[in-house]
């Protein structure tokens, strides 16, 4: 494949990275929501393997491989053990409606649009469309944080922050060196791990995930 | 005159081949629940059958209810001239046909309800005062969507805008429109009362939305509903096929060409036909109220397709 149709296929695996993040937000089902992270960072893979590929950066390729058995394989498992373990509701309770935190999601993108449209990096990068999803990924983690109800789903819109994060390292500067991705990619596992305990330790103190329970701790 | 002949022709398929590409849906769907299903000329002769049938009409009814079927029909049947089929080119191809476009679908809409309201049964109300509400949203997304293409493409009609596509490669032009594309998915699913938002086999009352509507219809009338139904899908997937695959379309005159052409677009639509019946199988019917989430994602999708074409052009 010659390099401009990589760079278009890279454009076009950004643009549904940008859908399934929606998806995330859109879709009603907990185990949905964590099937459209592993797509989400499967798509990530891909499009770090596609950049390898591209610019003959082989450490990347590792780093995609490191994100396909971790993010697409690991921590979907480890979210549907803990799901299943706990027996948390199958439905995503959320403070609004997936209208209006879908109408938030696209009012955010359009922000994260605005506001990096003077940032057209001089560098040769094929990839300066990508700040702007980056950043619109991270975003809508944050949204994600902020509107659910239960643990399980804000650990969910985390990740999906982190996902954005790696995005963006990826498509504006080739990636981190591999020890520090390597360190990251750890963190993360072990963060995921240690937020399964805390929601095992939140759920036998409160008797349920739903964070508003926590409000009676206030002194 | 072989132009004339040639779009002639081209409109005469999609009004003949509609039936046949319901035929599918149901046959992929009879296959999914271990049934045979009908056969090919089982749906041409359900059509034919119809006509010669005694109508039964309600004495209340008004000239409103003779009407509908007519204006139906040959509201759709311009809806059919103005989509390009085989050529890049269509019958009634215009600057601006997008707006008619959805617009002429209004308005056979528009009658439908009527004609549902005008024989005063709970049903004909329920079933009328639901598609309205869902095509209120519905409308909105699928004229952004294709608005986002019009922009991108520089051009405000379809054979505009499918010329433009046809000249760049799959990936690059993807980019752009895959966020249309869903959106206009959606959109297709809802109108042509497809399973996530109606059911198309059933006639259980609180679910039924198109059914509802036509459910005092018999005879004459109701082979013509039907039949213009199956054609508003038909041109709904050929619009999908054309707009975003829209490679392998006609565009020199030797008869060759044509043939390729005929056999690509019927790739094309009965690959997007097994789209849709993979989506009526693998999905349960939504709740009525769950409906507008769906299209609240068909409206988002097709807003951030336009806000992603003026971006990436900054």
């Amino acid at each position: 494949m010659s390099s401009e149709s990589i760079v278009h296929l890279v454009h076009f695996l950004g643009m549904l990275l940008l859908i399934t993040s929606l998806g995330i937000i859109a879709s009603p089902l907990l185990s949905a929501c964590i099937r459209f992270y592993a797509m989400h960072s499967f798509l990530l893979s891909l499009i770090t393997l596609a950049i390898a590929y591209n610019h003959h950066l082989w450490h990347l390729g590792i780093s995609a491989l490191l994100t396909f058995l971790l993010k697409v394989i690991a921590i979907p498992q480890i979210f549907f053990a803990i799901s299943r373990k706990i027996g948390v509701r199958k439905e995503v309770e959320s403070y609004i409606n997936i209208p209006s935190s879908l109408f938030l999601a696209v009012i955010l993108i359009f922000v994260s649009f605005y506001v990096t449209a003077g940032a057209k990096t001089g560098s040769a990068l094929s990839s300066w469309e990508f700040l702007p999803i980056a950043i619109a990924t991270v975003f809508l983690g944050m949204l994600v944080m902020t509107t659910r109800k239960k643990a399980i789903t804000q650990v969910l819109g985390l990740l999906l922050m982190e996902n954005g994060l790696f995005l963006m390292g990826i498509t504006m500067t080739f990636g981190m060196p591999l020890l520090v991705e390597l360190g990251i990619l750890f963190d993360v596992l072990v963060g995921i791990i240690m937020m399964g305990i805390f929601i095992f330790k939140i759920r036998s103190a409160f008797e349920g995930i739903d964070v508003d329970d926590m409000t009676v701790l206030k002194g | 005159m072989t132009k004339f002949l040639l779009l002639f022709f081209q409109w005469l398929l999609l009004v003949a081949l509609a039936p046949s590409v319901s035929w599918f849906i149901k046959r992929m769907k009879a296959a999914s629940q271990n049934r045979r299903g009908p056969t090919l000329v089982q749906v041409y002769a359900d059509l034919i059958k119809l006509f010669p049938k005694e109508m039964v009409v309600s004495q209340t009814a008004s000239w409103i209810f003779h009407v509908m079927p007519f204006i139906l029909l040959a509201s759709t049947f311009v809806v059919a001239a103005l989509v390009p089929v085989l050529w890049t080119d269509s019958f009634l191809g215009f600057t601006g046909d997008i707006i008619v476009f959805v617009y002429l679908l209004g308005l056979g809409r528009f009658f439908l309800a009527l004609a549902a309201l005008d024989t005063g049964t709970t049903f004909g109300g329920m079933g009328s005062s639901r598609e309205m509400a869902l095509s209120s949203l519905g409308e909105l997304a699928l004229l952004l969507a294709f608005f986002s293409l019009g922009v991108y493409a520089h051009a405000f009609s379809f054979a505009g805008i499918m010329t433009h596509f046809a000249a760049h490669g799959p990936m690059e032009v993807l980019f752009f429109t895959n966020l249309a594309f869903g959106a206009i998915l959606i959109v297709t699913l809802a109108e042509t009362a497809r399973i996530p938002v109606d059911n198309p086999a059933t006639h259980l009352e609180l679910t039924m939305i198109h059914e509802a509507m036509i459910l005092e219809y018999s005879g004459k009338y109701l082979a013509l509903i039907e039949w213009s139904h199956q054609i508003k899908q038909l041109v709904f997937l050929s619009l999908l096929a054309n707009l975003f695959l829209p490679w392998g379309i006609f565009n020199v005159p030797t008869t060759t060409a044509l043939g390729w052409s005929v056999l690509v677009y019927l790739v094309k639509i009965f690959f997007l036909a097994f789209v849709v019946g993979w989506i009526e199988i693998h999905s349960a019917k939504l709740r009525l109220f769950r409906v507008p989430d769906l299209f609240a994602i068909a409206f988002v999708l097709a807003i951030l397709s336009l806000l992603g074409q003026l971006m990436f052009r900054g």
